[in-house]
């Protein structure tokens, strides 16, 4: 068949092949290679993961065994019975301090407020002050120089007090200018207490100290009035009773703290000795090729020098754990104080019920849970104290436990660096929670009502704005809540109106409140397309059978469509749950970044995005840091493709 | 008839229902209020922003501001460009009187400089500097026979006399003051010291350092606590010889942490030290000569350790100088050969002006440099806020490169992933896992893939190179190259050079012994180094990132091009390939581009993973600058640099920095610049959306 219409855009003249392939399987499996390449990606980020963060928990597992030979393990159960003591005492403090500032009210921040006014004051009028001060300089020199020389006229003289007059008037002009557009708005902490009551005196307070460089009375009379208020509020007698108590729980403790400090010392002295000769062998391993490599005999004997400082002696640790011992029986004395001091301090602990401040109630509750476990805590450190022996093995289980229901994060540390992950994904679900449970009844009602209740023409604007919702770019939401968000909470909250929300009012600007709205509105686009389609795909004839039935449009909605696509929605909740965990922007500047467990939702916390990206850009490649953060990113993995494996099921059994 | 079961008292159906639908409606806006007050935030503080400093938001790179408190007065003298652009940016009105322009002339040379040429390394940086043309790949030193250096004041110099005797001998007329001479005695001590225990000082510890002492801590001193003292422990009986000074230091009885010398000897010796004093102006010496001035604080701008480089360019360029520069030069630097000599001169507008009050003023660290040129500049006061100045010009070009490189790479993939899903693949075990693996990849949150990114491209992905690090994880030799790289560059980068007999463990052993961090021993490697924080490595992340998006949506257009297309050319004769080719894609093309635009939004938008793959807060120079290679290796350098990304500097400037007014204008006029950058691409892409879905019927 020579005779092929050459004019055929198909004919094809020549075909070959390689390896018994021709060109059409060839392209077939180029195509398939790059279609198989998302297999390799994820499976080549799993392998990655684990790679890296295999080398953990041995290395873990080390460092925790030095921690408890070095005899830190002991002297930190020490500190757990001083420190949880030492928190009872400053939770009476501060309970003294909140009821303090809720009994004075406004008068409580009137003389911050003048500082922070003056400040402003000051620096906007930075010309005329300057001015001011010129121009004082010269007159006095026209003084000064007038007493010995005949030449300057009286005219000069007065023609400088005018001046200065006159920049005198500049500058309380500009003062008074500046103080007008001040109000309480302006303030940097927006979660003081205020009253327009002294706006109009503190602002003639700072006039007056400026212009005239004096206290001005109505500060003196503050600062009167409060010490006033204060010394009553001291003679009430529950607050009389809670200084008792904290007393009575401060007065063992400088004693203790001492004890334990020398103990420290001695501890973290070990472990210095302990890290030293570990690395002493690999040490003198680099010096030994530094020696063979080196080209004079200087070099040769400088790096043999070296070599025979290292620390060849591995350190006895039974010997250098020996005082640790001993020190068992001289912390029974420290410890029978502790009994009686909280003993002492919580039969002087007040009833609540006359505090009018929230906090300082809630601080009080806080005593009354501690001091309920606070004996047997003390004695079962006492216990774990007699029974500690630092040759005990530390387990491998144990360290993989501490890595998995640790609760400290601690890193950089020179007493002992902890990498206990609870803090982290507490803080990374909780604002997944709080974020989810804002956003759903939004998104799902959004979704209804698009799809069945409202007019075409609100569909065509509605829906492209919802995707425009989508195009937001993280970073960008982060930013609104760093700056705008946080400090709009934080004055908001001290409303009355939300009193009655648990947390409230709200004390920092970055809190889980505060991520967890703007997370919110990043779930809400995902949820809110999933979930009208999932409207959509609901057969119109179950709408039609149900009206037909007499039930209303409602009815309809909520009792036959709703159920009939719930699959649907629940999966469209996980999916945006699955998104707002894996979210790092947000998180990394508005959660406030303290690792501790949240209390409550307007506290501050850390995440395990958050921490991924603050902390892997300066950790040294292979170090027990690295491994820890890629622990942390294989977790963080791992949940985040756990919820989205098994809300793509859920869809995929709805759809068929 | 109460007993009626169908009687209700009263219905509220309609008030509940009325209730309900409210209840719907108020969620659905009360979604879209919260978007609008957000962009109304945005808009209402970044639009003022824009309209203050206009175009030049965009086309300046950010700086560095200073806010300066100057006083007022008269006759400020100023590039009218750096006049201009203290204007932008300062919002406020600034007291500015008796403006008056006018033309400054300066007086230029330009020349060539001749092959073979010598020239001190910082004259040569001075010259590169303010000719941006100009660069040097040198690749030999020589130390000059004359050089040349200003004394500015009448400096006095005390040397020993060995040293002394060198520069009499090179240079016999150098010195022409009186010389005395002053005998000093000094001593060293015979130390002997017993085997123990004994506590010791960092103090101590330091000073013993450098002798031969062979003592083993038992602990390394914290860097927070330097007054600890330690356990060390003396192996062996020891008779060491030290000078005075450490002995003083380190065995010292009176002080605290110091060691316990059994036996001590004195050993004096004497040391002649001379004075002579150089009066102010030019000398010209050899290289020995000062080499030794050099430690006596003799300024100039010769590299005296290394000596001077020599010109080797192979193009003829012309170099431009101010003539009080070219002057130094010529003078300095004695065997420096030019050719083409040429005066000119050179007119700026300048602009002077009056400042009639005390005020405070924020300027650019560009506009700061030249203000500084005016001796009658001098602020009371200078606070500097980071990355607030300027404008946005690098983070948009650095954000346009990452785009454009991980399109590149996500859509040739996901376009041949797509074609491969939808044209050729059969229902069966292979595709099942391939969705399942992109389904789960589209699960996986930004960080990790930043995470990936880091751990892959950054640490591990293979380069070639003929200087690989000496940390790389495995480099692999293929081809024996005699060549070696430029001295400039081994200067510059700290490379080792190794014997090429040597094997690459053995190299690599060499070079990190002498605290190298590259070696070259001749050999072409592989090197599995990664690419270093990088463009690459940027695209790279976020295109596998962006890939399970892509693909979807392209398999959605193929899937959208009719069946029939295909049967019609599959019955014409052509085979599966160029039906795909001429019947299938030309009709996906604009779904594809649909997709690459919605890609492009994400892309954009994403800061996680190149926060520590590509991006940096700081860059002076756009990605296209200050490369000096050429060829390919200009292209594989232009993509191995780090950038600036607007999603990164707005994280910079609004987190990392100390808050204050000054960063607000910068924070939100980005911040405003990036959502309209990505609500144009996202809008683009709903209108292609919505014209292909109108247009394409078959």
């Amino acid at each position: 068949m020579k005779d092929r219409n050459p004019s055929n855009p198909f004919y094809n003249s020549k075909s070959w092949k390689i390896f018994g392939l021709t060109k059409q399987d060839l392209i077939k499996y180029f195509f398939g290679g790059n279609a198989a390449l998302a297999v390799l990606i994820i499976s080549g980020i799993i392998m990655f993961l684990v790679f890296n963060a295999t080398s953990f928990f041995p290395q873990y597992q080390k460092k925790l065994t030095l921690y408890r030979l070095s005899g830190q393990e002991m002297t930190d159960l020490y500190s757990a019975q001083y420190n949880k003591v030492v928190e009872l005492e400053s939770l009476c403090t501060q309970a003294v301090a909140y009821e303090k500032q809720t009994r004075i009210g406004a008068l409580y921040r009137v003389t911050d407020i003048y500082s922070e006014f003056k400040s402003k004051a000051l620096k906007s009028a930075v010309a005329e002050r300057k001015e001011l001060a010129r121009s004082q300089n010269s007159l006095n020199n026209l003084k000064s120089k007038a007493e010995a020389d005949t030449s300057i006229t009286p005219q000069q003289i007065a023609q400088a007090e005018a001046h200065l007059a006159k920049t005198q008037k500049e500058l309380k002009h500009k003062v008074n200018q500046s103080l007008n557009d001040l109000d309480y708005g302006h303030l940097k902490n927006k979660a003081w207490e205020t009253s327009d009551f002294y706006l109009k005196d503190i602002r003639l307070a700072v006039l007056e100290n400026i212009t005239t460089k004096n206290q001005p009375q109505f500060i003196k009379n503050i600062t009167a009035e409060y010490d006033q208020k204060a010394a009553k509020i001291d003679a009430l007698h529950f607050i009389k009773e809670l200084n008792k108590a904290k007393t009575a729980f401060s007065q063992p403790l400088p004693a203790y703290n001492t004890f334990i400090n020398e103990l420290r010392t001695i501890a973290s002295t070990n472990k210095a000795q302990g890290e030293k000769f570990n690395r002493s062998a690999d040490t003198i391993i680099a010096n030994t090729k530094a020696k063979e490599l080196a080209h004079t005999e200087e070099e040769r004997n400088k790096q043999d020098i070296q070599i025979q400082r290292q620390l060849t002696v591995a350190p006895n640790y039974a010997k250098l754990c020996e005082p640790l011992y001993y020190s068992i029986a001289d912390q029974k004395i420290h410890h029978e104080a502790l009994k009686t001091a909280v003993t002492n301090g919580i039969s002087n602990i007040p009833d609540t019920s006359e505090f009018k401040s929230n906090i300082s109630r809630g601080l009080l509750e806080d005593i009354a849970k501690i001091n309920s476990e606070i004996l047997p805590f003390l004695n079962e450190k006492r216990t774990q104290i007699e029974n500690w022996k630092h040759h005990k093995e530390y387990s491998m289980s144990k360290t993989i436990a501490g890595f998995f229901f640790g609760t400290e994060w601690v890193t950089n540390s020179s007493w002992q660096d902890f990498y206990g992950v609870v803090p982290l994904i507490t803080g990374s679900v909780f604002v997944a929670i709080v974020a989810i449970c804002i956003a759903v009844p939004f998104s799902v009602g959004g979704a209804i009502y698009v799809n069945r209740l409202s007019s075409k023409a609100e569909q065509t604007f509605i829906k492209p704005f919802i995707e425009f919702i989508q195009a937001i770019p993280s970073i960008v939401l982060a930013f609104f809540g760093y700056i705008v968000l946080g400090a709009l909470i934080q004055k908001y909250s001290q409303s009355w109106m939300f009193s009655w929300l648990p947390g409230f009012p709200v004390e920092d600007q970055y809190t889980i409140l505060n991520a967890g709205l703007l997370l919110a509105l990043m779930a809400v686009p995902t949820i809110f397309t999933l979930c009208e389609d999932a409207l959509n795909n609901v057969p119109k004839s179950y709408k039609e059978a149900s009206l037909a039935l007499g039930a209303t449009n409602l009815q309809t909605v909520t009792k036959v469509i709703l159920p009939s696509c719930a699959s649907g929605v629940i999966a469209a909740i996980l999916l945006g749950f699955g998104r707002i965990v894996g979210e790092t922007m947000v998180v990394l500047l508005v959660l406030g970044g303290r690792i501790a467990i949240p209390g409550s939702w307007t506290d501050p916390a850390h995440s395990m995005t958050g921490i991924l990206a603050q902390e892997i850009g300066e950790v040294n490649e292979g170090s027990l840091h690295w491994g820890a953060l890629f622990m942390v990113g294989l977790v963080l993995f791992s949940i985040a493709l756990g919820i989205n494996y098994i809300s793509q099921k859920i869809l995929l059994k709805y759809t068929r | 008839m109460s007993d009626n079961p169908f009687k209700s008292k009263k219905s509220n159906l309609r008030t509940k229902e009325k209730f309900a639908y409210g209840g719907y409606a108020f969620a659905t806006y009360f979604i879209i209020i919260c978007a609008t007050f957000i962009f109304g935030t945005i808009l209402w503080n970044g639009v003022p922003v824009l309209m203050d400093k206009g175009l030049s938001f965009l086309s300046h790179k950010p700086q560095t501001l200073s806010v300066l408190e100057l006083e007022k007065g008269t006759g400020y003298e100023v590039p009218t460009e750096h006049f201009d652009n203290m204007l932008i940016s300062n919002p406020n009105e600034l007291p500015l009187e008796n403006l008056e322009e006018f033309q400054k002339s300066f007086q230029l040379v330009s020349f060539q400089i001749k092959n073979g040429s010598l020239i001190g390394d910082d004259y040569l940086k001075d010259i590169e500097k303010d000719n941006k043309q100009y660069y040097v790949r040198f690749t030999e030193r020589k130390f000059p026979t004359l050089v040349g250096f200003t004394v500015h004041r009448d400096k006095k110099i005390r040397i020993s006399k060995p040293e002394l005797e060198i520069i009499q001998k090179h240079d016999p007329q150098l010195i022409t003051s009186e010389i005395t001479e002053k005998i000093v005695t000094l001593q060293n001590k015979k130390v002997t010291i017993k085997a123990g225990e004994y506590p010791l000082s960092k103090d101590a510890h330091d000073s013993l350092q450098k002798t031969e002492l062979i003592f083993q801590m038992k602990q390394s001193y914290p860097d927070d606590e330097p007054n600890k003292i330690n356990i060390t422990i003396i192996p062996k009986d020891q008779t060491i010889t030290l000078p005075s000074s450490i002995f003083y230091a380190a065995f010292d009885e009176d002080e605290k942490g110091t060691l316990p010398a059994t036996k001590v000897e004195s050993i004096p010796y004497e040391k002649i030290f001379t004075d002579f004093s150089l009066t102010k102006g030019n000398y010209q010496t050899s290289s020995e000569t000062l080499k030794i001035l050099n430690q006596y604080g003799i300024k100039h701008l010769h590299n005296a350790e290394k000596g001077a480089v020599v010109i080797n360019n192979k193009d003829e360029i012309n170099i431009t100088l101010h003539q009080e520069k070219y002057d130094q030069l010529v003078a300095h630097n004695p065997q420096l050969k030019l050719s083409h000599i040429e005066q000119s001169q050179q007119q700026i507008q300048y602009t002077r002006f009056d400042i009639a009050k005390d005020v405070e003023v924020q300027l650019n660290f560009s506009d700061l440099l030249a203000f500084k040129q005016d001796s009658k500049f001098k602020p009371t006061s200078e606070k500097t806020h980071s990355y607030s100045g300027g404008g946005v010009l690098g983070p948009i070009i650095g954000t346009a490169c990452l785009v454009i490189i991980c399109m590149a790479i996500a859509l040739f993939t996901g376009i041949a992933a797509a074609t491969y899903l939808n044209e050729y693949a059969k229902k069966g075990g292979l595709t099942k896992i391939i969705r399942l693996a992109m389904l789960n990849l589209a699960g996986v949150p930004s960080i990790v893939f930043g995470l990936f990114g880091f751990g892959l491209f950054v640490m591990l992905a293979p380069v070639f190179s003929q200087t690989p690090n000496t940390g790389s994880k495995l480099n692999i030799p293929i081809v024996f190259i005699d060549s070696k790289p430029d001295l400039r560059i081994i200067e510059a980068e700290g490379i080792h050079i190794v014997d090429s007999k040597l094997s690459t463990s053995e190299s690599e052993e060499l070079a990190n012994a002498a605290g190298a961090k590259k070696f070259h021993n001749g050999w072409y490697y592989i090197s599995f180094q990664g690419w270093g924080v990088c463009m690459l490595a940027g695209g790279f992340t976020l295109a596998i990132m962006v890939l399970p998006v892509i693909i979807t949506s392209c398999e959605e257009s193929l899937k959208a091009v009719p069946m029939s297309f295909r049967e019609a050319a599959m019955a014409l004769g052509a085979t599966k390939w160029q039906s795909i080719r001429t019947a299938v894609l030309p009709y996906a093309f604009p779904g594809i581009l649909t997709a690459s635009v919605l890609g492009i939004t994400r892309v954009a938008g994403e800061t996680a993973p190149i926060m520590f793959t590509a991006a940096v807060a700081e860059k002076s120079d756009l990605p296209w600058q200050g490369i000096h290679t050429s060829g390919f290796s200009a292209f594989v350098d232009f993509l191995q640099q780090s950038v600036q990304a607007l999603p990164y500097h707005i994280y910079t400037v609004a987190g990392r920095i100390p808050q204050s007014e000054y960063t607000q204008p910068m924070q939100y006029g980005s911040v405003l610049i990036f959502m309209i950058i990505v609500f144009m691409l996202s809008a683009v892409s709903i209108y292609l959306r919505i014209k292909i879905r109108n247009k394409i019927k078959w």
